[in-house]
């Protein structure tokens, strides 16, 4: 073997380098999860459960909007008027109509 | 319950005026409004209740027509969401979230009736209802909400409007 042969051999020994025909490969895929968790963004974790409920929110029947001026002052006793029975009724009535709902 | 008070109206009764007070606040914005198909049904189910005493006769099939379109009506006019109850149910666990609110309860001895108050099953149906749309706050005059311990806390009606 000629010098130059030893020194080539001394030297991808110690730097390692490929050799041509034993080019160094890249290491093999796992799909280990734990190489990758380092890449999860971490509020998506804590944050899961709310994402899913944001998403699977089902929609409603009617949606929000402002609302019209007045609506609350219009529909002040609105009941009492339709069905007379049901005017001025008393404070103990309320408080029937608490226990009422108690019941339910 | 608010509904009821304010469509009985009476300027003379407590609970009409608080009631006026807190929904006079979702209609300028300070609070966006929700509710459920279960909220008409018990809506209907308490007001079909006082006028059947009130009239001594069976309340009719037109009669609770009204009832209801009355509720139906002031919801599209305050902008208030309302949800589908069943929907709700088939995406969200509601009735094991009805479980845990009231294994999470805890009863109060009640301040001027000296009764103690606890969590209802229809009262943790709503509770479950607006823990599923995400809700902050359930509006309520109802003592048995006090002592709820979760994501949805209770907004005990004549605290927030003392005067």
């Amino acid at each position: 073997m000629s010098v130059n042969a030893e020194v080539n051999i001394e030297r991808k020994l110690i730097y390692q380098e490929p050799s041509v025909n034993n080019p160094r490969s890249e290491s093999p895929v796992t799909n280990d999860f734990l190489p990758r968790i380092e890449f999860l963004n971490p509020s998506s974790i804590t944050q899961a459960g709310v994402y899913d409920r944001i998403i699977n929110l089902p929609k409603p029947v009617k949606s929000w909007h402002r609302a019209s001026r007045g609506a609350t002052e219009r529909f002040k006793g609105c009941l009492s008027e339709v069905f007379p029975a049901l005017k001025d009724l008393s404070e103990e009535d309320m408080k029937e109509i608490e226990r009422k709902r108690h019941e339910l | 319950m608010i509904f009821v008070y304010h469509f009985l109206y009476s300027p003379t009764v407590f609970l009409s005026r608080k009631s006026a007070l807190f929904l006079k606040d979702v209609e300028k914005g300070k609070y966006i409004g929700i509710v459920t198909t279960f909220t008409i049904a018990e809506y209907l189910a308490v007001t079909r209740g006082v006028l059947c005493k009130k009239k001594n006769t069976q309340v009719t099939s037109s009669e609770i027509s009204a009832i209801k379109a009355k509720l139906e009506q002031f919801i599209t006019q305050m902008g208030i969401v309302l949800y589908d109850s069943d929907s709700l149910a088939t995406k969200h666990a509601v009735f094991a979230d009805c479980e845990s609110m009231i294994e999470r309860d805890v009863p109060s001895l009640g301040r001027h009736d000296g009764k103690w108050h606890y969590l209802k099953g229809a009262d943790a149906l709503h509770l479950a209802f607006a823990n599923s749309v995400n809700a902050e706050a359930i509006a309520t005059f109802d003592d048995d909400f006090r002592g709820v311990r979760g994501a949805v806390r209770p907004l005990i009606i004549p605290e927030v409007y003392r005067n």
